[in-house]
């Protein structure tokens, strides 16, 4: 990392704390153009961002996809990405401060790593990693919406204020629709994972902890779905599942190549 | 007597269709699966994955996949007549209340009513005897069905592999010839399981080419060129197999240094030469090898790109660019001596002269038959064939209705309340 990309780096990352900490007291004093305002913010720190991704694509001469930092650096980029985007089509602002948390956590625990660019080894040169990367992070980056959504549904319908059923309406639905979304290209991104496996290791499945933590996951998610469309769980519970369920993402993404050794996913690089 | 023998079983059909394809076994199997996944999520983060692949093949795995699997099959068995008629383009949300309306003009006739439809996204509309009708996601309800219909694929995939698969590892140096030869099968997993055949691949190797990143053991190439008996000739790289047949692939894996070894008398005669494939990369690993003929253990090290830095040698990249061969000779417990052997150079014992005139990669391939593979993607398949025909959401429908003479007609809508159209009222009480 060269110190014009680390001085942008952090840069980014203070606006994004900056404005997550901006959210989170126009919720507490009731200042709503304080809240509307720091998604601009966020979008400032998404252009720096891009700027990043870009800056390391270039230096690398591959797509930011090896080592723990690079993966932080793409994954937290699609989630505040998603972040704006639903926000914004969702008329929501405040979704920000329940996901964009998650970008700092990620972000935070790949710049603790190796943060030295790596070369595209002859293991993952294929067009399927590019396919299993693109649909992990979209379903990441998803999932992480659907619970930063959950985590503000939960704050606006605190018995004592609840917030207007119109908007609480929304925050639902905006639950249900990342959640669809994120169980779709999380079953493209095992899928595709799995074909990958079976070209690299020989085996379409062997059960790595982080094969089993994705599995889980996408369990889970699929757990949602079914209750939400069979069972008509909608509101506080929902939201409750997709906050506790977000912890077999981080697990699988990252805390798998924190916590054990063993794992034969690549980004235990760095 | 037959008639009375089967009515206890007749009578109590209905009642286990009914369990059997509720939606709350499916919850309770779904979180009962999720449980084993925690534990053997756990278990994973303290045991090799040997041991998480054993345990995840225990019977009660299977006894609840199984359960699954029915749940499933009876789901969509009770749902295949309203799949039918949704297909077929017959209203059928219109008996149910609905989500929303909108009012129209006035003077809307049938035929603009469908144009209007199509606008709001009700792509295709018909007339029926109450309006103008008109659905839209049409394919949605049969995503669904595929996407679960395609879990069946990959159990029978999973469970085929499990019975079936067979994978070989041979070594093979630049120059040989793979015949399929029990002796040149290094390692069978599953010995004898296949039970169905397909003749191995046969090949000679043309090339095996690392290349590594720096002086780093990182490589960011490692391909063999393969020559077959119909004269094709075909690359396969460390991440890209070449499949022989519908369930069989043959893969590179990994590599070594094969060096061949020459055996002379004093007079120059060659008494013994082979190729040797050792244990010997990444440099630093040693090896050894005893000759046909002699009683001697001699110990290899191979240095792909020796340098001599401040008296010391040391390796410069892990290229073979001017390799030397360190050995040390020994027989029985007395050590004979050592040396660092550059290409053609000798080293003499006990009346024997040693030398390396060459060294060649040897690369190991996997040949594995795998009737699971094929299987489990035309599941995949299938299930992305669903999840796209899901994933403009769900199916809804809609309906206009004339108004009274001089009155605003009103279009009528079911479906999914984030698909409404913007304009339409939610009726109150609607699902």
């Amino acid at each position: 990392m060269t110190f014009q990309f680390a001085v942008l780096f952090w840069v980014t990352t203070v606006l994004y704390a900056l404005m997550v900490a901006v959210q989170i007291f126009g919720l507490v004093f009731r200042r709503e153009r304080w809240i509307e305002l720091a998604q601009y913010g966020v979008l400032v720190g998404l252009v720096f961002h891009t700027v990043l991704v870009a800056w390391r694509w270039a230096a690398t001469g591959h797509v930011p996809t090896i080592g723990n930092f690079e993966n932080a650096l793409v994954g937290s980029w699609f989630i505040a990405g998603m972040t704006l985007w639903a926000g914004w089509k969702q008329r929501f602002p405040l979704l920000a401060a329940g996901a964009l948390p998650f970008a700092l956590l990620i972000l935070g625990g790949g710049v603790l790593s190796n943060t030295a660019a790596q070369p595209m080894v002859a293991s993952l040169q294929s067009f399927w990693l590019y396919i299993h990367i693109f649909f992990a992070w979209l379903a990441y980056g998803a999932y992480t919406v659907a619970c930063g959504a959950g985590i503000s549904y939960l704050l606006k319908s605190r018995a004592k204020d609840p917030a207007p059923t119109e908007v609480l309406g929304r925050i639902d639905e905006l639950m249900f629709r990342s959640t669809v979304f994120g169980f779709i290209t999380d079953s493209v991104m095992i899928a595709a994972g799995s074909i990958w496996a079976k070209d690299l290791w020989g085996s379409y499945w062997s059960w790595d902890p982080v094969e089993t933590w994705s599995l889980l996951s996408w369990l889970v998610y699929g757990l949602a779905l079914h209750l939400r469309i069979t069972r008509g769980w909608r509101g506080r519970k929902l939201a409750w599942l997709l906050v506790f369920a977000i912890i077999g993402v981080l697990i699988s993404f990252w805390g798998v190549n924190v916590v054990m050794e063993g794992s034969s996913h690549i980004f235990n690089v760095g | 007597m037959w008639a009375r023998l089967l009515y206890p079983i007749r009578r109590r059909t209905p009642k286990l269709g009914r369990l059997l394809g509720s939606w709350k076994l499916s919850i309770v199997l779904m979180v009962v699966v999720a449980f084993y996944y925690g534990l053997l999520a756990v278990w994973a983060a303290l045991s090799p994955p040997d041991v998480v692949r054993r345990i995840a093949s225990l019977i009660p795995f299977w006894l609840v996949y199984a359960a699954l699997l029915i749940n499933t099959g009876v789901c969509l068995w009770r749902r295949l007549p309203a799949l039918q008629r949704e297909l077929r383009m017959e209203p059928t949300a219109i008996k149910t209340p609905p989500a929303a309306r909108i009012p129209t003009a006035a003077d809307l006739d049938p035929a603009h009513a469908g144009d209007t439809l199509r606008e709001l996204g009700f792509k295709n509309t018909d007339e029926v005897e109450d309006g103008v009708w008109g659905v839209r996601q049409r394919w949605a309800p049969l995503g669904t069905f595929l996407f679960h219909g395609a879990f069946f694929l990959v159990m029978a995939a999973v469970a085929l592999t499990l019975l079936a698969r067979d994978e070989d590892r041979v070594w093979v140096a630049v120059g040989e010839e793979y015949s399929a030869s029990p002796d040149q099968i290094l390692g069978r997993a599953r010995p004898g399981a296949i039970w169905i055949q397909q003749p191995p691949p046969r090949f000679v190797v043309e090339s095996i080419s690392p290349e590594f990143w720096g002086d780093l053991l990182l490589f960011t190439r490692l391909e063999a060129s393969l020559m077959f008996p119909d004269g094709r000739r075909e690359v396969t790289r460390i991440n890209r197999p070449l499949w022989k047949g519908w369930w069989t692939f043959l893969r590179l894996s990994g590599f070594g240094y094969a060096p061949r070894y020459e055996l002379t008398d004093r007079q120059g005669s060659v008494i013994e030469s082979s190729f040797v494939k050792m244990r010997v990369f990444p440099p630093g690993q040693r090896d050894f090898f005893s000759p046909e003929a002699f009683p001697h253990h001699i110990e290899v090290e191979v240095l792909p790109d020796p340098d001599l830095e401040d008296g010391e040698l040391v390796n410069r990249s892990f290229s073979l660019t001017s390799p030397a061969v360190k050995v040390l000779v020994s027989r029985g417990r007395l050590v004979l001596g050592g040396d660092v052997l550059g290409l053609g150079e000798s080293f003499e014992f006990e009346g024997l002269r040693l030398s390396f005139p060459e060294i060649r990669y040897w690369g190991e391939f996997a040949i594995v038959r795998d009737p699971g593979a094929p299987v489990l993607f035309v599941g995949f398949a299938i299930a992305f064939v669903g999840l796209l025909l899901k994933i403009g959401g769900g199916r809804s429908e809609a309906l206009w209705v004339p108004g009274a003479e001089g009155q605003t007609g009103t279009i009528h809508l079911w479906g999914p309340s984030a698909h409404l159209p913007d304009g339409s009222e939610p009726v109150e009480g609607a699902p």
